[in-house]
């Protein structure tokens, strides 16, 4: 497995991309979908065929549609209207389900969240109808705007019933939005509990 | 629902395939190292792990240590004396539901925990897809692993949801049984299962913590 770099192959750069985030358990086979634009119309890697690929080394070029037309209409929507999106995931990370599920506060700025332009995640938070057409347009142009309002180059989206969309101009800087998020959850997870912990110790 | 994307493979080929899905599931910790069985169908022949994959090879097998059999038992290629007693129960699935193309033997601990705990009655919990992302059947406890009462109290189970897409069986105190129309959707139907499973009970200590005052 080579770095995943710019110049990585599409099917590649999807497989990869996939296997880092499975392999953290950031996305599971529960609704995911990776995109990446080529000169004919973007490629996909999903649930339905991501783990076979990665195990027998197919390229995943073959695939023009993800199985879930709801993903469809998200990923075809950033590459409509951000000519320089180049990868997209969407996914439901664990940690961040739970979170928004018990109505807890969404995790704070990590310095690695910093580092890729992103100080709030509620700035993030849309209901999981502006996901749906048309209403997709408008949430990601505000999501481009925060992201040139930090003098960053993507798209995040989170919704209230856990999907997290990351698009950017590379697989490599869109797998570090969309992992951010997923890793900030998971230590908000953690420091709830042990938090409790320390309350019942003092 | 997911389409049916498992690519059509050659006997070697399915071997390969079905030696590399068994140590994903070890790595990913759907099982452990004392039993389980994976398989998958090809066309009129069945590939499926052998015995004591788990202790004696820690589920990395080289796909030459697979079996091929038939629907009838016979091995028609690996080492006829390694075959499972878990065989019998695989077999059986697929004699009697066509449309399955894998069976996953598996010693979930999320899934073992949680019907130990008694968290759902025996008989048919869920026909359909939520909560748990697949049907899910529950044996009554008692019954004794690789025995025909055991096996086909599972194959009447599962007769009574759709498999296509995935379904579970849970044997207590033995372990799960997963079938679905390709080793693909079997993948998916065990990990969102778990997936699920995880969400609640993480739910469950974000609330306790948060009562205890964890959520400042």
């Amino acid at each position: 497995m080579s770095a995943l770099t710019p110049q990585t192959p599409v099917g590649e750069a999807l497989v990869t991309i996939f296997r880092r985030l499975f392999e953290c358990d950031f996305v599971t086979l529960d609704g995911f979908a990776i995109s990446c634009r080529t000169p004919d119309g973007a490629r996909y890697l999903d649930e339905s065929d991501a783990v076979v690929r990665m195990l027998m080394g197919e390229p995943a070029v073959d695939r023009a549609a993800p199985v879930d037309p709801a993903a469809l209409t998200l990923h075809e929507a950033v590459y409509r209207a951000w000519p320089e999106a180049g990868c997209a995931v969407s996914g439901r990370p664990l940690h961040l389900q739970a979170i928004l599920a018990e109505g807890a506060a969404l995790p704070g700025p990590t310095s690695m969240l910093r580092k890729r332009g992103i100080v709030d995640l509620r700035d993030h938070l849309v209901d999981p109808a502006a996901l749906r057409a048309p209403a997709i347009d408008g949430a990601i142009a505000r999501a481009r705007a925060i992201a040139v309002d930090h003098g960053m180059k993507h798209v995040l989206i989170v919704a209230t019933d856990g999907i997290v969309f990351a698009a950017a101009p590379t697989p490599e800087e869109t797998l570090g939005h969309f992992q951010n998020v997923a890793f900030a959850a998971r230590m908000e997870c953690i420091r709830v509990e042990e938090a409790a912990l320390v309350e019942r110790k003092g | 629902m997911t389409a049916d994307r498992t690519p059509v493979l050659d006997r070697d080929d399915a071997r390969r395939l079905l030696a590399a899905v068994a140590a994903l599931l070890y790595e990913r910790r759907h099982t452990e190292l004392q039993g389980g069985n994976v398989s998958l169908r090809m066309g009129d022949e069945v590939v499926i792990t052998p015995t004591r994959a788990s202790d004696r090879w820690g589920w990395r097998l080289a796909p030459e240590e697979t079996l091929v059999m038939d629907f009838a038992g016979a091995v028609l290629a690996g080492d006829a004396t390694k075959v499972s007693r878990e065989t019998t129960l695989h077999l059986w699935l697929y004699r009697d539901f066509p449309e399955v193309g894998s069976v996953f033997h598996l010693h979930q601990a999320e899934a073992l925990g949680a019907v130990a705990a008694g968290r759902w009655p025996a008989g048919v919990v869920t026909r359909s897809a939520e909560p748990y992302g697949a049907p899910l059947v529950v044996l009554e406890s008692g019954l004794p692993a690789q025995t025909e009462a055991h096996d086909g109290r599972v194959a009447a189970l599962l007769a009574q949801v759709p498999r296509a897409d995935g379904a579970i069986s849970m044997s207590p105190g033995h372990g799960l049984v997963s079938v679905a129309r390709d080793v693909e959707t079997n993948i998916r139907t065990v990990e969102v299962f778990r997936q699920r499973l995880r969400l609640e009970r993480l739910r469950a200590r974000l609330r306790s913590a948060a009562a205890a005052g964890g959520a400042k």
